[in-house]
């Protein structure tokens, strides 16, 4: 997979989640990293996408609705209560559940009444990452 | 006013604050009613209801006015500036005087108590010993006494100073800008709240021009030592373009960042966003250079095909040559150009997540920030405190991209903060070296006591940067060495939240975490089970359960054994050495005859030999004797400067787990080892990694810290 297919993946994957919660979300991803694909040099982007919350009591089925999306989309969730004590209720959705994936792929999920944040890390796919960061920033100051 | 040299700060400072004030109303009179009133009325003169001639001469006339009173206001609020600083520096001095009057004082009266007590004792018999730390006493009392003589010259130095600052600033130089009063003046004697008063009177251009001038004015400014006043000076520089963005520079700031990076980059009270532009610049400066001789010379970074690449070494022969021409030698280059390849690629890694480098100090060594997260705006801020072995070159890509997973699980678990979170790699500190290097600068607290207070002016300096209350919003976050100097820090200055991660040691300084300026109830400490590097610097040690396939009876460890100093003595001895009888036997020497040719026939020389007599030598027997000699040997065992685990009950802070977690079906791991990231260490270095750390991504042990710098204690989200 190239590594432009890998964030694709997950760009398309957080759009999707994103588009189930209504309102303003705000993209905070990070930069390339690294990481070692067979030997070779790989790269992978780490994702964050902040979204507004949900209405209290719509907390489990906003959850199941994404969970229904990340299954049909191959990735099937392990969804839990992360509540702390005396707040309102916070769902969390994680792909992998125990074992991991190897590629690196993973995706989370926190759905609370004061904001949804949608956390992931595309595949590890063939690439330099310094290079790529690097000429992003040349590209950016053009 | 009148002042003597035990009274520099003679004079009365409220009233020339309030000459100052009189000045400024005067200006805003002049400003905001005379100068309107008469721009009304040229209004009038130029309408068409008034087009005689006697309307135009009148507007003539008061743009001739409106044109003198600007200056007339500009001089008044230049006046005003100098009588404020005048007066800060009269204030600063009274409090010098007093306190040094106070010292002053003191000694005097222990000289004359010592005095009177050496007079009664000097007639009592056997009080040598005690008339000896007498005197000794006077001495100290004596150079104390003449080292406030000179603290005494130096405020009045100061004084005058002041004083011709002021007169020449109100005699009328003013009216050539600031530049004129500020130009001839010695700066560094100025206290802060005097040297901001007076730039706060100085243009853009005229600060530029006295920057250029000046190496100690530049020097001057960037040791500024009160950030909320830094930050009040900064922000009249200029019009904001945009008034509802503060955080783009000004015209007259910008210009002053990309002029003196080095002296606005570090300096605590201007915002982060213009601290990052300035590191930048300064470090493009620096960069370029050693990239242009790389692109030049690219055989410094490349190695020959084989033993017989001609052409190779003959290039890389040049380059090193022009390396040299250039004041570098090949180490000392790559050295340095591998430690900007560090900071490019790790300033590469910024995407959507602002990354801004706020601290950026070259030297030896190098030291270095970078935030992730927008420090300005965030309001909650994380400083992530790095342990042995901490360098720009090697750790600040791998610190920053661990900064990067604590923001990311920050903001995965917040479900309060509104405007977002910063967290800071800092690698602000001359680390110990790491123990295998070799090294034992980590049992020693000596580079945490240099490292602190860079810390303690870190955090302080968010403080009064951002407006904030002391500690308020501030979480700590400290990793092995890195716990050594943050507790010492913590104990000098406020935070909401500190997590320490596989500590090596708290300061025997403090013992318990009522110590510290934090809110024990925020106060964490967490060491893995497989964590067998951070009992080293304690002074403790352990074992694996397991050890090459064999099970061991638990874990084994304990202090460190310690070993007694040895005392040997060596007897003396006594060795003869007999006498000896050399005999030199006796030489003969034959010389055979020779037989020469003379006129009528020949001349034999017989056959002829000589000898020499047999000789006998005998010495003496001798006898040697060594004397008794002693021997002792310190025992080799090491001082622990740092011995306390913050993991034990007795020190008090809370616990929390850095092992691996099955929580709700997912598995969270925890740390295998010392290290803070040994997946990110492993991308890194192209290489792939079974261990994780104690701030790599999706473990047990960033959820938990996430929590916690959050200042999140809840048992049911910790693990």
């Amino acid at each position: 997979m190239q590594y432009t297919e890998a964030r694709a993946e997950l760009t398309d994957l957080l759009t999707a989640i994103a588009a189930t919660v209504p309102g303003e979300w705000e993209k905070v991803d990070a930069g390339a990293r690294p990481c070692s694909i067979g030997g070779s040099t790989g790269v992978q982007f780490p994702m964050l996408r902040r979204g507004p919350g949900v209405i209290d009591g719509q907390q489990e089925a906003t959850a199941e609705a994404i969970g229904q999306l990340l299954t049909d989309a191959g990735f099937a969730p392990v969804i839990r209560d992360r509540t702390p004590t005396g707040s309102a209720v916070v769902v969390e959705l994680n792909y992998p559940g125990e074992g991991g994936d190897d590629t690196g792929f993973f995706v989370k999920v926190m759905v609370g009444t004061a904001r949804v944040t949608a956390q992931g890390q595309s595949r590890c796919a063939e690439g330099d990452a310094n290079r790529i960061n690097h000429d992003r920033q040349e590209s950016e100051n053009d | 006013m009148t002042w003597s040299r035990f009274d520099p700060g003679a004079g009365n400072p409220n009233s020339l604050y309030g000459m100052a004030e009189l000045r400024r109303r005067a200006v805003d009179k002049l400003e905001n009613d005379v100068i309107p009133r008469l721009r009304t009325a040229r209004a009038v003169a130029g309408s068409s209801e008034w087009s005689s001639e006697s309307g135009f001469s009148f507007g003539i006339a008061i743009d001739s006015a409106i044109q003198d009173l600007g200056p007339i206001a500009d001089q008044h609020e230049y006046d005003a500036r100098l009588l404020d600083a005048y007066a800060a520096e009269l204030v600063y001095l009274k409090g010098e005087a007093a306190s040094l009057h106070a010292r002053d004082d003191a000694a005097r009266d222990d000289v004359h108590r010592l005095v009177r007590l050496r007079d009664r004792l000097e007639e009592t018999p056997g009080t040598e010993a005690h008339l000896q730390r007498i005197d000794s006493e006077i001495h100290e009392v004596r150079q104390d006494l003449q080292r406030y003589v000179s603290q005494w010259d130096s405020l009045t130095v100061q004084r005058e100073q002041a004083d011709r600052i002021c007169i020449s600033g109100l005699s009328g130089i003013a009216s050539q800008g600031g530049l004129a009063a500020l130009g001839g003046a010695p700066i560094t004697t100025l206290s802060d709240a005097a040297l901001l008063t007076l730039l706060g009177g100085l243009t853009a251009a005229e600060l530029l021009a006295l920057l250029r001038d000046d190496d100690a004015l530049a020097s001057r400014i960037a040791g500024l030592g009160d950030p909320a006043a830094v930050s009040a000076w900064w922000n009249l520089l200029g019009q904001p373009k945009d008034p509802y963005d503060p955080f783009t520079p000004t015209p007259a700031q910008q210009a002053l960042l990309e002029e003196f990076p080095e002296v606005f980059g570090n300096l605590d009270g201007i915002p982060y966003t213009h601290r990052d532009i300035a590191n930048r610049e300064a470090f493009e400066d620096g960069f370029t250079p050693l990239k242009d001789i790389i692109d030049a010379y690219p055989e410094l970074l490349t190695s020959p095909y084989g033993v017989g690449d001609v052409g190779w070494m003959l290039a890389h022969r040049e380059a090193v040559e022009a390396l040299e021409a250039a004041g570098y030698t090949l180490p000392t280059f790559l050295a340095e150009y591998n430690e900007g390849l560090a900071i490019q690629n790790t300033l590469d890694g910024e995407a959507d997540i602002p990354y801004q480098f706020v601290i950026y100090v070259p030297g030896d060594p190098t030291l270095a920030a970078v935030s992730v997260g927008n420090m300005d705006t965030a309001s909650q801020i994380t400083t992530n405190v790095p342990g042995m072995g901490s360098t720009v070159t090697k750790s600040l890509q791998e610190w920053t991209l661990s900064a990067e997973n604590l923001y990311m699980a920050q903001s995965l678990v917040d479900q309060d903060t509104e405007s977002g979170f910063a967290v800071v790699a800092w690698i602000g500190y001359d680390a110990p070296k790491m123990a295998t290097e070799p090294s034992l600068e980590v049992i020693s607290s000596d580079n945490a006591r240099a490292g602190a207070p860079k810390l303690v002016d870190f955090l302080e300096g968010i403080t009064g940067t951002n407006g904030w209350a002391p500690g308020e919003n501030l979480s700590v976050v400290a990793h092995s060495y890195g716990t050594t100097v943050a507790s010492l820090a913590l104990a000098e200055t406020p935070a909401e939240n500190f997590v320490m991660l596989g500590s090596a040691g708290i300061d025997s300084s403090i013992p318990s975490v009522s110590d510290l300026m934090v809110d024990p109830a925020h106060v964490w400490a967490s060491e893995a089970s497989k964590d067998y590097i951070a009992d080293l610097g304690r002074g403790e040690w352990q074992t694996p359960a397991t050890i090459g396939g064999i099970n061991l009876p638990g874990t084994l460890g304990g202090p460190m054994p310690t070993v007694p100093d040895v005392d040997i003595e060596i007897p003396g001895v006594t060795v003869a050495i007999p006498a000896v009888n050399v005999t030199v036997p006796g030489v003969s020497v034959n010389i055979p005859g020779v037989t020469l040719p003379v006129p009528g026939g020949s001349f034999s020389f017989p056959d002829f030999s000589v000898s020499t007599p047999s000789v006998s030598i005998g010495t003496p027997s001798i006898s040697v004797t060594t004397p008794d000699v002693s021997v002792h040997i310190d025992s080799p065992n090491l001082e622990y400067d740092h011995p306390i685990n913050p993991t034990d009950s007795s020190y008090g802070a809370h616990v929390f787990s850095s092992e691996g977690a099955t929580v709700g079906g997912v598995y969270y791991p925890g740390s295998d080892w010392h290290s803070t990231s040994p997946q990110v260490d492993a991308q890194l270095n192209n290489t792939t990694s079974d261990q994780y750390g104690y701030l790599d991504a999706n473990t047990n042990p960033l959820t938990n810290a996430a929590h916690l710098s959050l200042g999140v204690t809840d048992p049911a989200v910790l693990h």
